[in-house]
């Protein structure tokens, strides 16, 4: 049975009332949708209906089918590792076709900008509307070590997000080891970051990514390089297993 | 016209309390009514409706079956058949959550608005996500007013299309209403919002309020505010803002996704009280505030609210 939800109705006086009496009848049932506000508004559904059709060929096609189900977590997960290996990925390879001489070393998924999780089985491109609703693109930006450690600090602070090329040791709430391109983070060197344009414009309090030292703006919307990725993948390799692997860990 | 149940009498006993007023029990005549001594005003607002048209998907482990705009349009239309004199206004957020964004932007769900028939709204920071010229864009098919009191737009493509504030009629009650949008620099990328000056939200909803109630003379004063309901920290809030206001009466919130029973009452800097409600998100409910007023002595009598889920 459906959830019944009440109907909570409150007489409030506003300003002081003299001896005058006004009152008013309050009702409190419990109402549940169906029965309360009864079906959809006739000419309001009409008016969407077309739109509806018009999407939702697109929304059930499949992309691709997953073991499991995909879950953001912290300090890492199978679904924040996911996300932030196809941008990885998927930068390198755009950098390649691109002839940029440029060599992504790491991704940076803000934790928040997952705003669904993925089911076990088949998994469609509405799905991934869900998952990833924002028009946000990739980009790169070309960083020092130092602002490199700034963002991981940030990330350490956050209990972990997504993140891919980098191993974070987090203690206590901030950075204990970090390892960047197979080598301790060097403060003075540059690096190579991957993630989207909310970030990269300083979203999320990201404020170390202002003024970088390049930035490549790709075009690529995150959804489609997902929905294109998984569904490659998929007629590829088949059902996708995502694992977790101790990226990021909390030291003792 | 029935009764109070005892759970219903208490919790009117107990509000009574709080406004400090010795009352009894007693019922309105309609007849004050029907001779327009006493004036009800409906109040209904939604926020965060992140273009929810449809009810959630019955898979869904949380809302499945609920919310969604087609179904809020039968609930106005309902209560507006109940009272005529129905105002409804919408926080903020509308954009962005469902797949209708991505296709059509801003455009459908503004357009369902207008048909629905909201009186005003206000711009919240998902607007943003596509840009301003997406917001001017999809602004084509409001018919009725955005009002942004602290997002100054004069430097911006929106210069003409937002308003500051707005005043309206219904069945004689003059309502001003004001908007109130959440910090822009941290939350929205600074590309999307362009020159849109962030102003302070106290300031500006004191400088609103004095406005419409003294200089415009405005029966009732609604804050739109997409600041949130409240904070741990000392961030602004609506429950932070309200008791430093003097003229606002209600403030409709958004933002956080507060699913309230029933509006927070508490206590302006003069010592009235102000009803602070907010009415989650998705279209899962909607939250509706009933004003009476006394014609003969030209106030607020009392408010009686209910959120639908």
């Amino acid at each position: 049975m459906r959830r019944l939800f009440l109907t909570f109705s409150v007489i409030l006086i506003l300003f002081s009332c003299n001896k005058h009496l006004v009152v008013h009848e309050v009702n409190t049932k419990n109402i549940s949708i169906d029965s309360n506000v009864g079906p959809p508004d006739s000419l309001v559904e009409s008016m969407v209906r077309p739109y509806r059709d018009s999407i939702e060929h697109d929304m059930s096609t499949m992309v691709t089918v997953s073991s499991a189900t995909l879950v953001k977590g912290k300090p890492e997960s199978k679904l924040t590792n996911l996300v932030s290996d196809i941008l990885l990925n998927s930068a390198a390879s755009y950098c390649l076709k691109q002839n940029l001489r440029v060599q992504p070393d790491a991704a940076y998924v803000n934790y928040g900008g997952l705003r669904a999780s993925l089911p076990q089985g088949e998994i469609t491109v509405e799905r991934i509307f869900e998952l990833m609703p924002f028009e946000n693109e990739i980009v790169l930006v070309k960083i020092s070590g130092a602002s490199f450690i700034l963002m991981a600090e940030k990330i350490a602070g956050r209990g972990g997000e997504g993140v891919a090329g980098m191993k974070l040791g987090i203690r206590n709430g901030k950075v204990s080891s970090l390892i960047v391109a197979d080598k301790t983070i060097d403060p003075k060197a540059f690096y190579w970051l991957v993630t989207n344009d909310y970030i990269a414009n300083g979203g999320d309090q990201m404020s170390m990514f202002d003024n970088p030292e390049e930035r490549i703006n790709t075009g690529l919307k995150i959804r489609d390089v997902l929905i294109q990725v998984l569904s490659d993948d998929y007629k590829k390799n088949g059902i996708i297993e995502v694992k977790e692997d101790g990226r990021i860990f909390n030291e003792q | 016209m029935g009764g109070f149940s005892m759970s219903n009498r208490r919790i009117f006993l107990k509000q009574s309390l709080l406004s400090g007023s010795a009352l009894s029990l007693g019922i309105f005549p309609n007849e004050l009514f029907a001779s327009g001594e006493l004036v009800k005003l409906t109040v209904m607002h939604t926020n965060d409706m992140h273009y929810h048209i449809d009810p959630f998907d019955d898979s869904h482990a949380e809302y499945g079956g609920r919310g969604g705009m087609v179904r809020l349009a039968s609930l106005v239309s309902k209560c507006r058949a109940e009272n005529p004199n129905l105002l409804l206004l919408d926080a903020g957020d509308m954009f962005q959550g469902t797949p209708y964004f991505n296709y059509f932007k801003g455009d459908l769900i503004l357009k369902l608005m207008s048909q629905i028939g909201y009186d005003a709204g206000t711009i919240g920071n998902h607007e943003f996500d596509n840009g301003l010229p997406d917001i001017l864009s999809a602004l084509r098919f409001a018919k009725f007013p955005m009002v942004s009191s602290n997002y100054d737009f004069s430097d911006t493509i929106l210069a003409d299309s937002v308003k500051p504030w707005h005043i309206l009629e219904k069945g004689g009650i003059k309502i001003g209403i004001y908007g109130l949008g959440i910090e822009l620099d941290g939350l929205v990328g600074k590309l999307n919002y362009g020159n849109t000056q962030y102003l302070a939200p106290l300031a500006t909803a004191l400088k609103m309020e004095r406005l419409l109630k003294k200089d415009h003379k405005c029966d009732l004063v609604i804050c739109l505010s997409h600041l949130g309901y409240s904070y741990a920290n000392r961030k602004i809030s609506d429950v932070s803002l309200a008791p430093q206001t003097k003229y606002t009466d209600l403030i409709i919130g958004g933002h956080s996704h507060t699913f309230l029973d029933k509006p927070t009452v508490l206590e302006n800097a003069k010592g009235n009280q102000i009803l602070v409600n907010q009415a989650g998100w998705a279209a899962l409910a909607a939250g509706k505030i009933e004003f009476v007023f006394d014609r003969a002595r030209r106030r607020k009598s009392f408010a009686a609210t209910v959120n639908n889920l």
